[in-house]
């Protein structure tokens, strides 16, 4: 219609012949959708998790519970080192009892981080109208979250696993008889993991304050921690041994214990559940914290 | 723009959205077809409603609403990639530079990350903000953060882009500036803009089509031209001696109203021009301006007769916006 705006726009050159004014631009380049942008919001709250891309002050809560969950797999190689291997204090099968509440620290710490803060700031409308759809962006998140408390998991004992082999005299025997490790340590990391991330992640989506958010992760976690014990330490009555699966700690410690094949702690052993029942009880709070997430980012104002 | 497409840039059929209590959207039936729309309406008429329910943020209850001839029920993620949003309320985190806040939001809508950095930057440029783009935002004053809020819409080279009340909070001045942006987005940048805004006054100045809802029903949807076309009227302004104007005007047998220190005679018949002259020079009055009248928008949103109007918050604009009524 008009010929002046259908020309392209070359560069207008002022009187001044200084300042040039490249004109709009069209984007011509690839649109790569939906899951890429699923994708980066995975990897940006991946790195959000442990402060980078942020300030100073907020790596050192995540990098900090990071390095604890590390001390124990240390300190356990020293020792093995020094004194042959012979004090086992810290075990594969017991390190998660070790470093769960450092991961649920970090859970408090970070959920409320990765959910709360896009809820705080309004910024839930901008990214519902663009490629992803609320779905998209909880598992996103979710992901994140995950593969955080992945990392603090699986870290610490490979560390152990691969050092204690290391230490000792032989370590391809070592590996050799302990060949049958690395499936327990994953299964173990993945439950915990899980069942950790979706209940925090759970908490924290119900509410953009933070305080709230990170009182109620630690909070709901010690609460159900101690009714759980306090139940399954009732002696005379039958069943109070269920009081176990109501403690999130001692579900995951028995799933952990039943995928090594070892004992438990007393309590543990006084339930005397088939090992199984841990497993499902697990996987019955991420279910259910996950239909909490779901359900929250499918009915979300934005 | 312009061009003849086979399928409008939006439609909707019969839309209606409800809410508990509240009807948003009430069987609104609309075909438009780029440029710049404005969409006006009192606070509460349904435009932020009509604008998430385009984008596919929000379900509707019945009908069906396109976007690019995408279906917004069902495809609104790929309607999404190609549409920009800029919401009303405050949607930015104080902690981030614009540029990086940019940048993220180019990647969520599908671009890689070395063409979301350079689209970050240059789209930061275009709404006019340089080096202070690595700022956190926190330390922005309205007028940045809603241009960031407009960047964000725009970097990723949308064909339309959906702005909610644009010039919300903003002083006459960075009022002035927003809507000079949005009038090159439209003209120069060639992307179609539909624009939500209270105020007529903004709309009118730079919008080519206007659509206006009311209680969620749709009022009018039609060029700016059609709601300002002449009216049936001719204005004529004197100094003083309107009184003597009008009477003179019906003992010639034309009648005609007095508003003030104008006269209104009614264009029906023959051309009243020379009769209105000869008067004038007949009764010695000095004649400021002599005007054919326009249609008022706010006529759209007043009520038939004498009744106060119920949509008392709709505004004509800024002091000083031009009226459609003004001489040229």
């Amino acid at each position: 219609m008009n010929p002046e705006v259908s020309t392209p726009p070359a560069d207008v050159r002022t009187s001044s012949g200084s300042i040039y004014d490249l004109g709009y631009q069209r984007y011509t380049g690839p649109r790569l959708g939906r899951a890429y942008a699923a994708r980066s919001l995975y990897a940006h709250g991946l790195a959000a998790a442990f402060g980078i891309g942020r300030s100073t002050r907020s790596k050192v809560i995540p990098m900090g519970l990071f390095v604890i969950a590390l001390v124990p797999a240390v300190i356990e190689l020293g020792i093995a080192a020094l004194a042959g291997g012979i004090l086992q204090p810290v075990r594969l099968d017991n390190y998660y009892s070790l470093v769960g509440t450092v991961m649920l620290l970090f859970c408090a710490a970070v959920a409320p981080e990765l959910v709360g803060r896009d809820q705080r700031n309004h910024v839930l409308s901008l990214y519902f109208s663009r490629a992803l759809d609320r779905r998209d962006y909880a598992l996103a998140k979710f992901g994140a979250l995950l593969t955080a408390m992945l990392l603090i998991a699986l870290v610490p004992e490979f560390v152990l696993y691969l050092g204690s082999a290391l230490v000792g005299a032989d370590p391809i025997a070592y590996l050799r008889a302990h060949l049958d490790q690395p499936g327990p340590i994953l299964a173990s990391g993945l439950v915990t993991s899980l069942e950790v991330a979706t209940v925090a992640l759970a908490i924290a989506a119900l509410t953009p304050r933070r305080a709230y958010a990170t009182g109620g992760i630690v909070a709901a976690w010690f609460i159900a921690d101690g009714l759980g014990t306090l139940v399954a330490s009732v002696g005379d009555v039958a069943w109070t041994r269920y009081g176990v699966l109501l403690s999130p700690s001692l579900v995951s410690d028995g799933a952990i214990r039943w995928f090594f094949g070892t004992g438990g702690d007393e309590i543990l052993l006084r339930a005397d559940l088939p090992g199984w029942w841990y497993l499902v009880a697990a996987l019955v709070y991420s279910g259910a914290a996950g239909i909490v997430i779901l359900r929250r980012y499918s009915r979300i104002p934005a | 723009m312009g061009h003849a497409v086979s399928v409008p840039l939006v439609a909707t059929e019969r839309l209606t959205k409800r809410y508990p209590g509240v009807t948003a959207l009430d069987d609104v039936s609309l075909a438009l077809d780029g440029g710049i729309v404005g969409l006006v309406g009192a606070n509460g008429a349904g435009k932020s409603t009509l604008l998430k329910v385009l984008l596919g943020l929000v379900p509707a209850t019945s009908g069906k609403a396109w976007v690019l001839g995408l279906d917004a029920a069902t495809q609104g993620s790929r309607i999404r990639q190609r549409v920009g949003y800029m919401p009303e309320h405050d949607c930015l985190p104080p902690d981030v530079g614009a540029a990086d806040f940019v940048t993220h939001m180019a990647r969520m809508s599908g671009l890689p990350a070395d063409a979301a950095r350079e689209r970050a930057a240059e789209t930061l440029r275009h709404v006019g903000l340089y080096e202070e783009r690595y700022r956190a935002i926190g330390g922005y004053s309205t007028g940045m953060r809603q241009r960031v809020k407009l960047a964000q819409a725009l970097v990723h080279d949308p064909s339309l882009v959906l702005l909610d009340e644009p010039t919300a909070g903003l002083d006459p001045a960075g009022r002035e500036e927003m809507l000079e942006l949005i009038r090159r987005i439209g003209s120069e940048f060639g992307i179609a803009i539909i624009m939500a805004s209270h105020l007529l006054g903004e709309v009118e100045r730079i919008c080519d089509h206007l659509v206006a809802i009311d209680g969620g029903r749709l009022i009018r949807s039609a060029p700016l031209a059609e709601f300002t076309a002449l009216t049936r009227v001719l204005t004529v302004e004197v100094e003083e001696g309107s009184d003597r104007l009008a009477d003179a005007l019906a003992r010639a047998g034309r009648p005609a109203r007095r508003e003030g220190r104008l006269v209104l005679v009614d264009l029906e018949g023959p051309p009243p021009y020379d009769l209105v002259r000869d008067l004038v020079v007949d009764l010695g009055l000095r004649l400021a301006r002599v005007e054919q009248g326009r249609h008022q928008l706010e006529d759209l949103f007043r009520p038939v007769e004498g009744d106060t109007p119920d949509v008392g918050l709709l505004e004509a604009g800024p002091p000083g916006g031009h009226r459609a009524g003004d001489a040229p």
